[in-house]
């Protein structure tokens, strides 16, 4: 992993403040609306973060939140305590999600360090799909239920 | 500081690894690894204004630890990229095999 430790960034731009946004990361209920089919995210620095994934439910990601700067950061660990596709060890990379606000609206920058080559592309295109959802939950929308790991169950 | 700067830097990572349950001087940690005193020096103090790193003064000495209850969560991530590299650093060895020399 040293010498292979990549970063993948994945920017959207939503029509909301970073207020309405910073709850989709911090409320468990809000959470599952754009990812996964339930959530628990226990939001202070040493929480859990557990969201599951996939129609039965094979999924589980964990990890733990680190900072949360109100409106503008949330960082947390990330990796799959189950997971058909992935075997990222739980609370074994990190995210970093940045919310700045751009007019009547925020971007939204989320970067997730130290992925192991074998894990980027699958990553990368997960939280693609991910933040289009939050996008679409947030400026309020039906994204429909998650589509992840259909098929891969 | 960002906890990812601190610990997205493969040195940083190196360093806290050395000082994780037992305190060492600046001077051990440069000789246990490939880089100058004053590079150490540098990531070492970039550790302390995290609040990653613990120094304690003993004379003319200073010795360095790693805070484990500030890297909190960040440890599992530490942890297995520890792992992962003594895994590696293992097969490798076992490819090699025994040297004749």
């Amino acid at each position: 992993m040293s010498a292979q430790a990549e970063r993948i960034t994945v920017t959207r731009r939503i029509r909301a403040t970073p207020e309405r946004i910073y709850r989709f990361f911090t409320d468990p209920v809000m959470w599952a609306r754009w990812q996964g089919t339930s959530a628990t995210v226990d939001a202070q620095p040493g929480g859990d973060l557990q969201v599951v994934m996939g129609p039965s439910g094979s999924g589980l990601a964990a990890g733990q939140f680190v900072e949360l700067d109100p409106y503008e950061r949330i960082v947390f660990t990330w990796g799959w305590a189950s997971s058909p596709l992935s075997t990222l060890p739980p609370g074994s990379t990190v995210v970093t999600v940045h919310l700045l606000p751009d007019g009547d609206g925020t971007i939204v920058t989320l970067t997730h360090d130290l992925l192991p080559v074998a894990e980027r592309d699958i990553h990368e295109a997960g939280w693609s799909l991910y933040l289009d959802r939050l996008v679409t939950v947030v400026e309020g929308g039906d994204p429909g239920p998650d589509p992840s790991l259909q098929g891969a169950e | 500081m960002d906890p990812i700067a601190v610990i997205a830097a493969p040195r940083r990572r190196e360093i806290l690894r050395l000082i994780w349950d037992r305190e060492l001087r600046a001077g051990d940690i440069a000789a246990a690894l490939p880089v100058t005193f004053g590079a150490v020096s540098q990531h070492l103090s970039v550790l302390r204004d995290a609040g990653v790193v613990d120094v304690r003064h003993e004379g003319t000495y200073r010795y360095y630890r790693a805070n484990q209850r500030r890297i909190g969560p960040l440890a599992a991530v530490l942890e297995a990229y520890w792992t992962d590299a003594l895994d590696r650093l293992a097969a490798e060895a076992e490819q090699e095999g025994p040297t004749a020399t």
